[in-house]
């Protein structure tokens, strides 16, 4: 029975979801959680540098978001940007990190620990490891679109309502972080 | 949850780059490359939580949100938005919030300063004025009552502290405003509907003697100097001839029974214990002052003469009877009505 409702619960929208979140369905705001869990980790993780500080700024975003849902929500059901919304919380508390924490945690040299098959892992290590500290040697606008547009994949118009510009302006943001990244690889090598 | 694929989607996301060759190779056009790192940063998709934090965040998130998703502010927010009033959307309502704040804020400060006005000051007219404002949309005659006796313990207290600080002349022209609201009180007493007037002499009971405690404290205050000049003007602010022989008499009386208010020496049913007091509106249902403080400047001073509000000094003045043992200097000399026809004179009771 139970695992009949969760399975049903699974099959919704996420329209559907978030009206029964916000009339208090936990299980629902849980499903969720598990949609939007790897987008947001991966955005808070390459931000921040550090697996537990983006694991506690990650379960932040949702508890934060759970107080803000029934604003989320119109009286017709519909969803007003919940990807969005989550995406500018995890900015915000990013941003409130930065200015709590001391310098020696701002390092962007800080490494990342990649989850790999044991023969991948020292590849990927260096390979990404390189990759990812150039990413956050960028000006924070330029981390956010490339993070957006490329690692989570997302369009131009989610990452321009994200970002709160123009769609235009995504698509210039991403070139020149492009180029600067091109950049940095060059001075790097 | 149907995503829009960035236009370089069907690239390889694993691709394998070499990122220090690719960029060094001057055969690669720039627009390659940047595809080319675009491909590289695909990869990084793969990065995902660790699988103990996968297992147990859910459960623990789940476990620490509230009950109600929506905290206090959220939740007015929301009402707002219903009515239509989202401060976001229409800074219009943003800015008219803002308008009243700051006309409150000018009228409640204006108010205080015009309040705080001390006799002799240029808003100080303005401070009485408003005073009759309010005492002219008020219909009821406790309302009327309430107010004129706020404004007299208000002119009492200025008086205070002009004399505190030594601005005789000011302090005089607040106790001088005193007695005339005091005087207002009486005659709209003497003149209100025969059954408001218990109601009302309750009230103005009340407020005298907490007057007389301040009196007294007063003139506690006073230097020598400082009390006969208070007394010598009061008596030329009220033409009252005979207070000083009424003072006279009173430090001449018995100090025990100096509250006893003007009309008992004519006696009193106090002075005839054997005599019921059947009037309900007898002055004696009133407490004085110098009953409820029994550190009154009367046994204090010694002298009632010194004090210009002992109970028997009775300068007179153009108001009607004091409807209990009035501290004031109204005395029964000058009440219009006559001794037998104030309703709240003692010596009108049937008993007598």
């Amino acid at each position: 029975m139970y695992n009949n409702t969760m399975d049903s619960s699974k099959s919704k929208s996420d329209e559907q979801l978030l009206l029964l979140a916000a009339h208090g369905d936990k299980q629902a705001y849980g499903l969720l959680y598990e949609r939007y869990l790897e987008d947001i980790y991966r955005y808070v993780l390459l931000k921040v540098g550090v697996v537990e500080t983006a694991e506690d700024l990650t379960e932040e975003t949702f508890i934060r978001t759970w107080e803000y849902l029934p604003g989320l929500t119109r009286k017709d059901g519909k969803i007003t940007h919940l990807k969005a919304f989550l995406y500018r919380t995890a900015g915000n508390l990013v941003i409130d990190f930065y200015r709590k924490k001391k310098p020696e945690n701002l390092n962007p040299d800080h490494e990342i620990e990649f989850r790999a098959s044991p023969e991948k892992m020292a590849e990927m290590q260096d390979e990404k490891g390189k990759l990812v500290k150039l990413v956050r040697k960028l000006p924070p606008d330029y981390q956010k679109v490339i993070i957006l547009r490329f690692v989570n994949q997302l369009s131009h118009q989610e990452t321009a309502a994200i970002l709160k510009i123009s769609e235009s302006h995504s698509r210039v943001l991403q070139y020149r972080a492009l180029k600067r990244l091109q950049t940095l690889m060059k001075e790097e090598a | 949850m149907p995503e829009k694929k960035p236009d370089h989607q069907s690239k390889s996301t694993n691709s394998q780059i070499k990122l220090g060759a690719q960029t060094q190779g001057s055969s690669t056009a720039p627009s390659d490359s940047l595809l080319e790192i675009s491909d590289a940063l695909r990869s990084l998709g793969s990065l995902s939580p660790r699988s103990g934090f996968s297992q147990h965040s859910r459960a623990k998130i789940l476990e620490a949100l509230p009950e109600q998703p929506a905290n206090f502010w959220e939740v007015i927010r929301q009402h707002l938005k219903t009515l239509g009033l989202s401060l976001k959307t229409r800074p219009v309502f943003t800015q008219a919030i803002l308008a009243l704040i700051l006309l409150m804020s000018i009228i409640w400060g204006g108010y205080a300063t015009v309040n705080a006005a001390r006799p002799g000051d240029f808003l100080y007219p303005i401070d009485t004025g408003i005073e009759q404002i309010q005492v002219a949309f008020r219909t009821k005659p406790k309302g009327i009552l309430s107010v004129r006796l706020a404004a007299a313990l208000e002119r009492l207290e200025e008086g205070e502290k002009e004399l505190v600080q030594g601005h005789f002349d000011r302090a005089l022209q607040a106790f001088t405003a005193y007695e005339q609201e005091i005087a207002q009180v009486n005659l709209m007493v003497a003149n209100s509907e025969t059954s408001l007037q218990l109601q009302l002499q309750t009230r103005l009971c009340a407020a005298l003697t907490q007057h007389a405690q301040i009196k007294n404290r007063i003139m506690e205050e006073a230097s020598i100097q400082t009390r006969t000049a208070l007394q010598n003007t009061l008596q030329n602010t009220f033409q009252a001839e005979n207070w000083s022989e009424s003072s006279q008499e009173g430090a001449a009386q018995d100090p025990s029974d100096k509250n006893l208010g003007p009309d008992e020496d004519a006696g009193s049913p106090h002075e005839d214990p054997g005599k019921p007091n059947e009037n309900p509106g007898n002055t004696h249902d009133c407490p004085s002052a110098s009953d409820e403080d029994p550190s009154g400047s009367n046994d204090s001073q010694g002298d009632p003469k010194d004090n210009p509000w002992a109970p028997n000094q009775t300068p007179g003045g153009a108001n009607p009877a004091p409807p209990c043992p009035n501290p004031g200097p109204l005395g029964p000399q000058n009440d219009p009505l006559g001794p037998n026809d104030n309703p709240f004179n003692p010596n009108d009771s049937p008993g007598k």
